[in-house]
């Protein structure tokens, strides 16, 4: 009697175990596959955004780089920059306001300076900047320091 | 005619004997005293949900779930399709209405006491359900593809993102890449179309046998009362049925009234729009989240909602069927900060 009941505890636990094993051999695949491939982040890439003329001093055009929104301001000084425009708190679209020479996030109410620095939170990582080429009269932003 | 129906019954009659179902629902009864009244909301609600179910079957057939093509598709439901802005407008105001009858469902259960033994998994299912109630609410907010709805699901499936360890990835698996994007729009389109459905099917159903099995709850402070019961067919049926058509006349007044918008395309790169919030049913959550470090706001969040699901285990007075206040105290509490920070929420600007 005590030998039968050894065996039913034996098997009973050895279903256990191998169910559990199975259980993780389908939920494993599964889980990978919902899990999208990640995005190499080392990208390099340059993109033609506007002509010296098309953009008045002060002002901004918003264009999309690397999937991304991403913005260049001619500066009052004549000088571009080019940074993301995706706020770095939960990754709505900031916006430029010329006046206060700021970005503002409409979402929570984050401020970036002109250089892309947290002037007011919730975000606390500044804005990530590009780099800018000037050639011609063609203004390019790129991801790296290059000559275009 | 009436030959041709007596003639199917009496097929279906001798194959799955009908005369036991139908001794059962006229057996059946719901007790009556001065909070009866609490007792149509399930019914209401269950009512909303096969509403929400028949509109949004009829909107699938237009809609096309891609980010070139969905705000376009929405635009020749409202204004090419024949009825389609009723057809829309009644499942977004039916949503609206969904969640509010379910919240007044749930905390008219809490305050009764209704959770108590032996109604404890009804409650938990019930509280599961409007989860994913609220689930089919976000999961269907990016659909039209506007502006709002963009930036909006991009702030709900970024916050998950400030959770250790597994925030990560319960944000990729939401939005389905790096980027808010054709990815997300089709998870959140199969989330909303098939997984949650089914999901919901399937509590509504052990939540409607439960209901069946246990009967409708008596508060305790009617319990020594003299209480009627009512037949629950063909007379409280009859009532639900009547209440069901006012909530229906209700949601077409106000599709009428005020119908859905189609809303302005979503451009990722163009700035969020001003004064973007969250639906009134998000409110509350906004509103912690801006009063204290995110981690700490979803960290509370997280462990009220689990103290919300176990609060028949953990209210031993009524599941031994004695009144106490400190659980009503609570259920109070609860209330006034849901009330409190959705209305601050909603005056506030960003």
């Amino acid at each position: 009697m005590d030998h039968l009941s050894d065996r039913r505890k034996f098997f009973k636990r050895l279903l256990k175990v191998t169910s559990t094993i199975l259980a993780v051999y389908i939920v494993y695949p599964v889980v990978r596959f919902l899990i999208p491939p990640p995005v190499p982040t080392d990208e390099k890439a340059t993109v033609e955004v506007a002509t010296t003329s098309e953009l008045q001093l002060d002002s901004a055009k918003f264009f999309e780089f690397l999937n991304k929104p991403a913005v260049l301001v001619h500066l009052p000084d004549g000088k571009y920059e080019a940074l993301s425009a995706k706020c770095t708190h939960l990754g709505c679209t900031v916006e430029f306001e010329p006046q206060k020479e700021i970005f503002y996030c409409n979402c929570h109410g984050s401020e970036f300076g002109i250089d892309g620095s947290v002037l007011r939170g919730p975000a606390v990582l500044p804005l990530k900047k590009y780099f800018v080429t000037i050639n011609g009269n063609k203004v390019f932003v790129s991801t790296t320091k290059t000559n275009v | 005619m009436t030959r041709v129906r007596d003639k199917f019954l009496s097929f279906l009659d001798e194959r799955f004997d009908l005369d036991l179902l139908k001794k059962y629902f006229t057996k059946k009864t719901v007790p009556e005293h001065k909070y009866s009244f609490w007792y149509y909301f399930g019914g209401i609600a269950l009512f909303l949900l096969v509403l929400q179910i028949v509109t949004g079957i009829l909107l699938s057939f237009y809609y096309v779930p891609t980010p070139e093509k969905a705000n376009e598709s929405v635009k020749f439901i409202m204004t090419q399709v024949s009825y389609g802005w009723l057809i829309r407008s009644l499942h977004f105001w039916g949503a609206n209405f969904l969640v509010a009858i379910l919240l007044v469902h749930m905390f008219s259960t809490f305050f009764l006491k209704a959770y108590r033994k032996p109604r404890e998994l009804m409650w938990m299912v019930g509280v599961l359900l409007i989860f994913l109630i609220l689930g089919f609410a976000f999961t269907g907010y990016l659909l039209p593809w506007t502006s709002l709805s963009y930036f909006a699901t991009k702030i709900g499936v970024s916050t998950p993102y400030i959770v250790p360890l597994v925030g990560k990835y319960l944000s990729l698996f939401l939005q389905g890449g790096e980027e808010v994007g054709g990815a997300t729009l089709t998870r959140m389109y199969s989330l909303h179309t098939i997984v949650l459905p089914m999901l919901v099917t399937a509590l509504v159903i052990i939540h409607i046998v439960l209901s069946q099995i246990f009967g409708s709850s008596v508060p305790l402070s009617q319990r020594n009362n003299a209480i009627g019961s009512t037949r629950f067919y063909p007379d409280f049926a009859l009532r639900d049925f009547a209440v069901w058509a006012g909530v229906l006349a209700i949601l077409v007044l106000f599709s009428a009234v005020a119908p859905e918008s189609v809303g302005q395309k979503a451009n990722p790169i163009e700035p969020a729009p001003a004064g973007i919030k969250p639906e009134w049913y998000f409110l509350f959550v906004f509103q912690t989240l801006r009063m204290m470090p995110e981690i700490i706001a979803v960290g509370l969040i997280t462990l009220f909602l689990i103290f919300w699901i176990f609060v028949p285990f953990l209210d031993r007075k009524s599941s031994r069927e004695e009144t106490g206040k400190l659980f009503t105290i609570i259920g109070v509490v609860v209330l006034l900060y849901f009330l409190t920070t959705t209305v601050v929420a909603f005056l506030s600007k960003v």
